[in-house]
C-alpha cells in the first residue's frame, strides 16, 4: 500500500494542451477549447462526446475545488489513458453556476470509465498542490504553456498510490461539545438539517456522537412505546418535559460513544467497507483523536461514481 | 457464500462428533448396566437431546424432532404414548400465559410498573437494587421468568442510560432475582407448572411451601448483591443525586390507564390461586382449573381485543420454545415407559439410601449443577419420572419435588447460560450495547448466590419436610 504510483501528473498532458491568458471567455467555451486541444493531440477519440459528458457533469454540480480553481471532468468509454488540459486566466473566467466566483485556473480531466479511481487521484494531487491561494494566482500569471507544464512537472509530482480518507472527507461540518445543553442540540438539528452530529470534549477530541433518534428516545423511551393506546401521547405529552428541562440536560448524558472513526491515511476503500459492513451512514476522520473531517455515505458514493 | 459456510460447517463438526461420541458412551454404559435395547435407545436419544441443547442451542428443536421420530420409528414410543406424555396441558397453559402477557404489555401494565419505579420519590442506589430484585422476582411469580426479565431489562437500560452507568451489575442482580422468584409459584417457570402437574401439587402448595423459601433466598441474595456491588451502587447514588440537584428525573412519565391491565392480571392469577377450591367445588380432577385458567383469560382477552387476537397468538407466543418443550416432555416420558427411571430410582436409593435428609440436598446439588449448564426444563424432565418412581416406592416425595424445583431454578444462576432468562438478558445487552459479560465475571456472583440459595432452600426443605403432606 505504501508503494508510490509511478504516473506523474505532468505525463498526462503536454504544453500543447495548455492555454495561457484566456480573456473574455465563458466557462463553457474554456472547456470546449481545452477539449479541442485534447482531440487534436489524439488523446480523446470524440471531442463532441467528451464535451457533452463534461457539461453534463457540470450541470450536476460545481467542480470548483478551491477558490479560483475548477476541475471539470468526465469519465469516458474506451479512453486509452487519462488526459489533462489546462487553461489559465489572469483576468478570470465566470463559471457556469451563477453563484460561483471567477476562476483563474481550469484543469479539464478526462479518465477512462474503467478506472474510477484515477480522476480522484488526479484531484487529490491537484488539491494538495494548490492548497494555498497564492499558488493558483502564481500559475495563472505564468506566460507560457511550457512554464505551466513545468510547474505541474515539478510542483505536483506523481499521482498518489491510493485515495485516502483525507481525500474524500468534507472539512466543513458542524460539531457540538459534551458540555452543551440539549437545547443547543435540538437547535443544531433543526438549523443544519443533519441527522447525526459529532461531539467533542474540552480538548477538541472526538468523544461521541448524537443523533436525532437520541432526542426522540428521550421523549419516547421503549417502555412508553409498548402502549398500544396512544391517547396519553396524542398531544406529545412526554416532550413537554424535554422542553422544560432542555437547559438542564447536558449533551454528555444522551450522546452515544459508539461511532466509527478512521485516520486520515486510511485508504478510502476501507472507509467504504466500514460503511457497508457496519451499516452506518458516516465515518469520522481523525488526526490522533482530533476530528478533521467527515465522510458520509452519499458523499463517498457520489465521489466514486460521479466524481 | 461457499467460502463462509465452510468454516461454519467445520465449527459445527467438532461438537457434533463430540455429541455422537458422548451419546454412544451413554449407550455403552446402558448396555453394561444390563439395560434392554429399548431402554438403551431411549436414554441415548435423551442424552442426544441434552447434549444438543448444550452444544447446538439454535438446533435444539431440530434435534428434538429427529429424536422423537427415531423413538417412534424404532417403536420405543407409540403415538398414543407420545400424546399422553407430551404434557399438552402444560403447553396450553404456557400459550395462555403468553397471550395474557401480550395483552398486559398492550394495556400499559408494564409501562406503569416501570414508571412507578423511575418516578419513585426517595429512590436511592440501594433502594433501586432492592426494588429491582423484588420486582423481578414478583413479576416472575406473577407471569414468568422470561417475561419478567424482558421488562426489567428495559427498566435497567433506561435508568443506566440516563445515569450513564454500566448496566451489567443491575442486569445480573435482576436475572438472579428473576430465577429465584420463578420458584415462588407455578406461574414462575415452565419447570414449576411441569413439576406441579406431575407431582399433583396445587398453587396453594406452592404458596405454602415454595413461596416463603423463595422469599428467604431472595432476601439473602439482595444482601449479597448490596455488598458485592457496593461500589457500583455508590456511583449510582452519586449520579442520581447530581441529577436530582438539577431537578431531573430518570425518564418521562405519561398517564397510563393501568386499571384494565391490573384487572387482567389479578383475574388470571386469582383464578389460578383459587383453582383447588373451584376443583373441589365442581368435583373436577386436580389442576383442571389451574391449567385452564390462563386459557380462560386468554380466550376472553381475544374476544375483547379481537383486532389484536391474531397478533397475540402469532407474535407473543414463543412457539419455537413450546414445541421444543412438547417434544422434550415426550422423549423424557419414554424413560418412564421403558422403566429406565425405575432403574435410576433404584440406583439413587442404593447410593443415597431412602433418607429424605440425604436425598433432598443430594437432589438440590445434582439438579443445580446440571441446570447450571443445560436448560433447566431438560434437567427437570429427566428427574420427574425418577422422583415419580421413588414416590411410587412409598418414599415421602414432596420434599424431593421442592428440592428438584429449587435446584433447577437456583442452579440456573450459577453460569450465564444456566437459564433462559440469563440468555435473553445477555442477548438484549449485546444487541443494545454491543457488549457482553465475561463467563468468570458472572460465575463469581452466580456461584456465590447459587451456593447460598441452594444451601438455604435445601435446609428449609429438610427442616419443613416433617410437616409436608404426602403428594397426591
Amino acid at each position: 500500500m505504501n508503494s508510490h504510483n509511478p504516473v506523474k501528473v505532468s505525463s498526462l498532458f503536454s504544453p500543447k494542451e495548455v492555454v495561457c491568458g484566456l480573456k473574455d471567455c465563458s466557462f463553457t467555451d474554456c472547456i470546449r477549447i481545452l477539449i479541442k486541444r485534447l482531440a487534436k493531440s489524439g488523446a480523446i477519440p470524440n471531442a463532441d462526446a467528451a464535451l457533452q459528458a463534461v457539461l453534463k457533469r457540470e450541470a450536476m454540480g460545481s467542480t470548483i475545488i478551491a477558490p479560483g480553481l475548477a476541475v471539470p471532468h468526465a469519465r469516458l468509454e474506451r479512453l486509452q489513458r487519462s488526459s489533462l488540459a489546462v487553461a489559465t486566466s489572469a483576468d478570470g473566467i465566470q463559471p457556469s453556476t451563477a453563484e460561483g466566483k471567477q476562476v483563474h485556473l481550469v484543469i479539464v480531466v478526462l479518465t477512462d470509465i474503467a478506472t474510477p479511481g484515477e480522476y480522484l487521484e488526479v484531484l487529490s494531487s491537484v488539491t494538495r498542490a494548490f492548497s494555498e491561494q497564492q499558488v493558483i494566482a502564481k500559475v495563472a500569471q505564468l506566460p507560457t504553456p511550457e512554464q505551466v507544464w513545468e510547474f505541474f512537472d515539478k510542483g505536483i509530482g506523481s499521482l498518489p498510490a491510493f485515495i485516502t480518507a483525507a481525500d474524500m472527507m468534507a472539512t466543513d461540518f458542524v460539531t457540538l461539545r459534551c458540555t452543551d445543553r440539549i437545547a443547543k442540540v435540538i437547535d443544531c438539528f433543526n438549523r443544519y438539517k443533519v441527522t447525526e452530529v459529532p461531539v467533542l470534549d474540552d480538548d477538541g477530541d472526538l468523544v461521541g456522537v448524537v443523533a436525532e433518534q437520541d432526542i426522540l428516545k428521550l421523549g419516547l423511551p421503549e417502555h412508553i412505546l409498548w402502549l398500544e393506546d396512544m391517547r396519553p401521547l396524542l398531544r406529545f405529552e412526554p416532550f413537554g418535559e424535554i422542553l422544560k428541562k432542555e437547559q438542564q440536560i447536558y449533551l454528555a448524558e444522551i450522546m452515544s460513544d459508539r461511532f466509527v472513526s478512521v485516520q486520515e491515511r486510511t485508504p478510502a476503500i476501507q472507509v467504504a467497507r466500514e460503511l457497508v459492513r457496519r451499516d452506518i451512514k458516516q465515518v469520522f476522520v481523525v488526526r490522533g483523536k482530533k476530528l478533521v473531517g467527515i465522510i458520509t455515505l452519499s458523499n463517498l458514493l457520489g465521489r466514486i461514481l460521479r466524481g | 457464500m461457499a467460502e463462509s459456510s465452510a468454516p461454519q460447517s467445520q465449527k459445527l463438526l467438532r461438537p457434533a462428533v463430540l455429541m455422537l461420541i458422548l451419546s454412544a458412551a451413554v449407550a455403552a454404559i446402558g448396555w453394561r448396566l444390563g439395560l434392554n435395547s429399548r431402554q438403551v435407545l431411549s436414554i441415548t436419544i435423551f442424552a442426544m437431546l441434552v447434549l444438543g441443547t448444550l452444544f447446538f442451542w439454535s438446533f435444539r428443536l431440530a434435534i428434538a424432532f429427529l429424536g422423537l421420530a427415531a423413538l417412534l420409528i424404532c417403536n420405543v414410543l407409540t403415538i398414543p404414548k407420545f400424546v399422553e406424555s407430551s404434557s399438552l396441558e402444560v403447553i396450553l397453559f404456557l400459550v395462555g400465559m403468553m397471550v395474557v402477557v401480550g395483552a398486559l404489555r398492550d394495556l400499559g401494565f408494564f409501562t406503569w410498573i416501570i414508571q412507578l419505579i423511575i418516578t419513585l420519590p426517595g429512590l436511592t442506589g440501594r433502594r433501586f437494587v432492592i426494588i429491582t430484585a423484588l420486582t423481578s422476582a414478583l413479576l416472575a411469580c406473577a407471569v414468568d421468568e422470561v417475561t419478567s426479565i424482558l421488562f426489567m431489562m428495559v427498566l435497567i437500560f433506561q435508568v443506566c442510560d440516563t445515569l450513564k452507568l454500566d448496566p451489567k451489575p443491575y442486569l445480573i442482580i435482576s436475572v438472579i432475582a428473576t430465577n429465584i422468584g420463578s420458584s415462588g409459584t407455578m406461574l414462575g417457570n415452565p419447570v414449576g407448572i411441569f413439576i406441579g402437574t406431575k407431582a399433583g401439587l396445587s398453587f396453594e402448595d406452592f404458596m405454602v411451601w415454595a413461596f416463603p423459601i423463595m422469599l428467604v433466598c431472595l432476601t439473602a441474595t439482595v444482601g449479597v448483591a448490596l455488598l458485592y456491588y457496593r461500589r457500583q451502587i455508590a456511583t449510582f447514588q452519586e449520579r442520581l443525586q447530581e441529577r436530582r440537584k438539577r431537578e431531573l428525573g430518570l425518564g418521562p412519565s405519561v398517564k397510563v390507564a393501568y386499571g384494565r391491565g391490573i384487572a387482567v392480571l389479578v383475574g388470571t392469577v386469582g383464578l389460578v390461586a383459587i383453582h383447588r377450591r373451584l376443583e373441589q367445588l365442581l368435583v373436577l380432577p386436580l389442576n383442571t382449573v389451574l391449567l385452564m385458567a390462563p386459557l380462560i383469560s386468554a380466550g376472553l382477552i381475544m374476544i375483547w381485543r379481537r383486532d389484536r387476537a391474531r397478533h397475540y397468538v402469532e407474535d407473543e407466543v414463543d412457539w419455537w420454545t413450546l414445541l421444543f418443550f412438547l417434544v422434550l416432555f415426550s422423549v423424557a416420558g419414554t424413560l418412564g415407559y421403558t422403566q429406565v427411571t425405575d432403574r435410576m430410582a433404584a440406583g439413587c436409593t442404593a447410593h443415597f439410601g431412602r433418607s429424605v435428609a440425604i436425598l433432598t440436598p443430594a437432589l438440590v446439588v445434582i439438579t443445580a449443577v446440571t441446570s447450571a449448564f443445560i436448560d433447566n426444563v431438560v434437567c427437570v424432565a429427566a428427574f420427574v419420572p425418577v422422583i415419580k418412581s421413588l414416590a411410587a416406592s412409598g418414599l415421602h416425595a414432596m420434599p424431593l419435588w421442592w428440592a428438584l424445583l429449587f435446584g433447577a431454578c437456583y442452579g440456573g444462576n450459577i453460569t450465564m447460560i444456566g437459564s433462559t432468562a440469563n440468555i435473553v438478558a445477555l442477548g438484549m445487552l449485546e444487541k443494545r450495547y454491543h457488549g457482553h459479560i465475561r463467563f468468570l465475571d458472572w460465575l463469581k456472583m452466580g456461584l456465590l448466590v447459587g451456593v447460598i440459595t441452594c444451601a438455604i432452600s435445601a435446609g428449609c426443605v429438610m427442616l419443613l419436610s416433617r410437616w409436608m403432606p404426602q403428594t397426591r
